[in-house]
């Protein structure tokens, strides 16, 4: 029987809302939320960081509120933004595998393939939710506790609080684009087992291997092919003008990613005897 | 129901495809096009004729240079002060922004991650920018100036006319195959010293064959596969950059600096002492840049002053090696041995001639 052309997209609502009433979500949202929040209070309750010293940006909060969106951002993409995806991604089918509900979704006329995509898109879904969930409270908290004004631009360009924002937007975009890579190899390590916990764990480690082989300078031939390599090439949106090769190249690389693991979790998933 | 294998095939094919693609991809690009012939000498005037140009290109620097990388790997701190930061500058790779618009509107910006330098020419003004220290520095050029400005000093175009300007007899050019940079069909202009004496393998240069820009810049090392210093272009846009772009105030919040500048460098001077003038030995590409005792004598021994100066002594430390008679400073291009009585020698030779030197 074929499938009705609606069923991916129905199905598709239900899995982003049942991602979003799970408590474990919102709690991960609420974790990435916090980070802003805590670098916000700690720098108004101590004295202004010397320029140059702690993460980008840190020393521009003091002058304009509107900075703590980018150290926020700074210092949650190495470790919890691949933390939460790890643990949505790795728990695509390996979740349902584990509840014993993988065998009921299947029994809809939904199809694996079908089912993959859908699994994939809700965890790219969180991605971007994830990160604008980053930004937003860095914009919020930072107006809250510190005075805000036009944002220098890396090049020493001004812009208002319109470009800015156009600029955050992009931002979150780029970094969505940035985990799309991990979400894929997540979704595959997701078909290997039943046990969610294992593959969120093996997601999250993967992203900090390959952020330790990207940091060995003897390994440099390699870099161009690690999935966190363009990561912190968002401040390529924050020059004036805007250098958008990587974002190019980036979204290149991701795709390379999508493709291969994609294709690897379609060739396990469907083959596999799906037996909870 | 299809077989199982076959639903493996994907995962086969894609990366199949990929590896195809990265390898055959970079060689179509570097087949070597087909260009009229042209002899070193028309070359060197094409080269010539170039410098009224306005272009925006996107500019990669690497160097092989076989020190220790100087660049800190977290995305937070780097160390920018003094000699660490000129260090940096040298030996790690960069990418950077160039807009040329004539000879009197330049704009370099240095792509850090997440910072940027940026030194602004804008007719008689030119600006430095540094956006993590949150400094800038502003200075007004003397309308008859003559002297090259910082900025027009980076590009490949700058670089090989200061290299141009030393040939002599002991250098041979000749003409290389031609080549594909940034997308443009260049010739390649190869310089080579006939002297066996230096570290200088070959300076190549990549001249643009229509508007006769140098497009790339490399130095090779005696003895060593990789580039030890290469400038080129990966993306150029021979059209007029926008007027605004030259136009620099320092956003609120930045430490200015107004430098002074001396107007006529050469009489303002204050009489120095002659027994710190450095000397030239030698001439040609094996010559040895001197200067006479005292010059470094504490620089490794001296109790530092600030927690900046204990880090720059400690790298320093590290980068020499000790020999007999003083310290040596190998890489593949240039050494610097300085004797225990504080006499500096360095050249783009190697460590046993600078040492002969120092005996003389």
């Amino acid at each position: 029987m074929r499938a009705r052309p609606f069923a991916g997209r129905a199905l598709l609502g239900s899995e982003i809302s049942v991602l979003f009433r799970r408590r474990r979500t919102w709690a991960m949202l609420a974790a990435l939320a916090a980070i802003p929040i805590l670098i916000a209070v700690v720098v108004r309750l101590s004295e202004g960081p010397e320029p140059g010293r702690g993460p980008a940006f840190l020393a521009s909060i003091t002058q304009n509120g509107l900075f703590v969106s980018l150290t926020a951002l700074t210092v949650s993409i190495p470790l919890f933004l691949p933390l939460t995806i790890g643990v949505v991604a790795g728990d695509t089918i390996a979740g349902e595998a584990n509840l014993g509900t993988l065998r009921y979704l299947l029994v809809a006329p939904a199809g694996r393939v079908r089912l993959l995509l859908v699994k994939y898109a809700g965890a790219a879904v969180f991605c971007l939710v994830a990160t604008l969930t980053v930004v937003t409270t860095g914009a919020l908290i930072g107006a809250a506790l510190f005075p805000i004004g036009p944002v220098a631009l890396l090049s020493g360009t001004t812009v208002g609080f319109g470009g800015y924002a156009v600029r955050l937007l992009l931002l979150a975009l780029y970094v969505t684009v940035s985990l799309l890579g991990l979400s894929a190899i997540g979704l595959f390590i997701s078909t290997l087992t039943s046990v969610p916990v294992g593959a969120m764990a093996a997601t999250a480690a993967l992203a900090a291997v390959s952020q330790i082989l990207g940091a060995l300078p003897q390994l440099e031939w390699m870099h161009p092919w690690l999935f966190t390599h363009y990561w912190f090439g968002f401040g390529d949106l924050l020059r004036d003008p805007i250098a958008w090769q990587s974002f190019g190249d980036n979204a290149l690389l991701q795709l390379g990613y999508i493709a291969v693991f994609g294709a690897l979790a379609y060739g396990r998933f469907s083959t596999k005897d799906i037996l909870t | 129901m299809a077989k199982n294998w076959q639903r493996w095939l994907p995962a086969g094919i894609v990366p199949a495809v990929i590896v195809a693609a990265s390898v055959v991809g970079p060689n179509l690009a570097q087949a070597s096009p087909k260009l009229p012939a042209k002899t070193a000498q028309e070359l060197l005037e094409l080269v010539a004729d170039s410098t009224d140009s306005a272009f925006t290109g996107t500019l990669e620097q690497s160097s092989e240079l076989g020190l220790p990388e100087l660049q800190s790997v977290g995305p937070g701190g780097r160390s920018t002060d003094g000699p660490a930061a000129a260090l940096e500058l040298l030996t790690s790779d960069h990418t950077a922004q160039v807009s040329i618009d004539g000879p009197d509107k330049a704009r370099v910006q240095v792509q850090d991650r997440l910072g940027e330098r940026n030194v602004i020419l804008n007719d008689d003004e030119v600006w430095y920018y540094d956006f993590r220290e949150q400094e800038a520095a502003h200075a007004v050029r003397p309308a008859e100036t003559t002297e090259a400005p910082m900025a027009e000093a980076y590009t490949p175009g700058q670089i090989a006319e200061k290299f141009l300007s030393t040939i002599d007899p002991s250098t041979e050019i000749t003409v290389g195959d031609n080549a594909r940079v940034a997308g443009r069909t260049a010739y390649e202009l190869v310089l080579t010293p006939s002297t066996d004496d230096t570290l200088v393998g070959a300076v190549s240069l990549a001249v643009d064959s229509e508007t006769g820009v140098p497009l790339s810049f490399t130095i090779a090392a005696q003895g060593q596969a990789e580039p030890a210093f290469s400038v080129a272009f990966s993306t150029i846009d021979f059209s007029a950059p926008q007027a605004g772009l030259f136009e620099f105030a320092p956003p609120a919040g930045t430490t200015v600096t107004e430098v002074p500048v001396k107007e006529h460098r050469d009489h303002d001077m204050p009489d120095r002492d002659p027994g710190t003038e450095p000397t030239v030995l030698g001439e040609g590409w094996s010559s040895i840049v001197a200067l006479p005792a005292g010059s470094a004598t504490d620089v490794f021994t001296a109790t530092p002053s600030s927690e900046d100066a204990a880090e720059a002594q400690a790298l320093l430390q590290q980068a020499f090696l000790q020999v007999d008679g003083g310290r040596v400073l190998q890489t593949s291009l240039v050494t610097v041995f300085i004797a225990d009585d504080g006499r500096v020698f360095a050249g783009a030779v190697g460590a046993d001639q600078l040492i002969a030197a120092s005996q003389q």
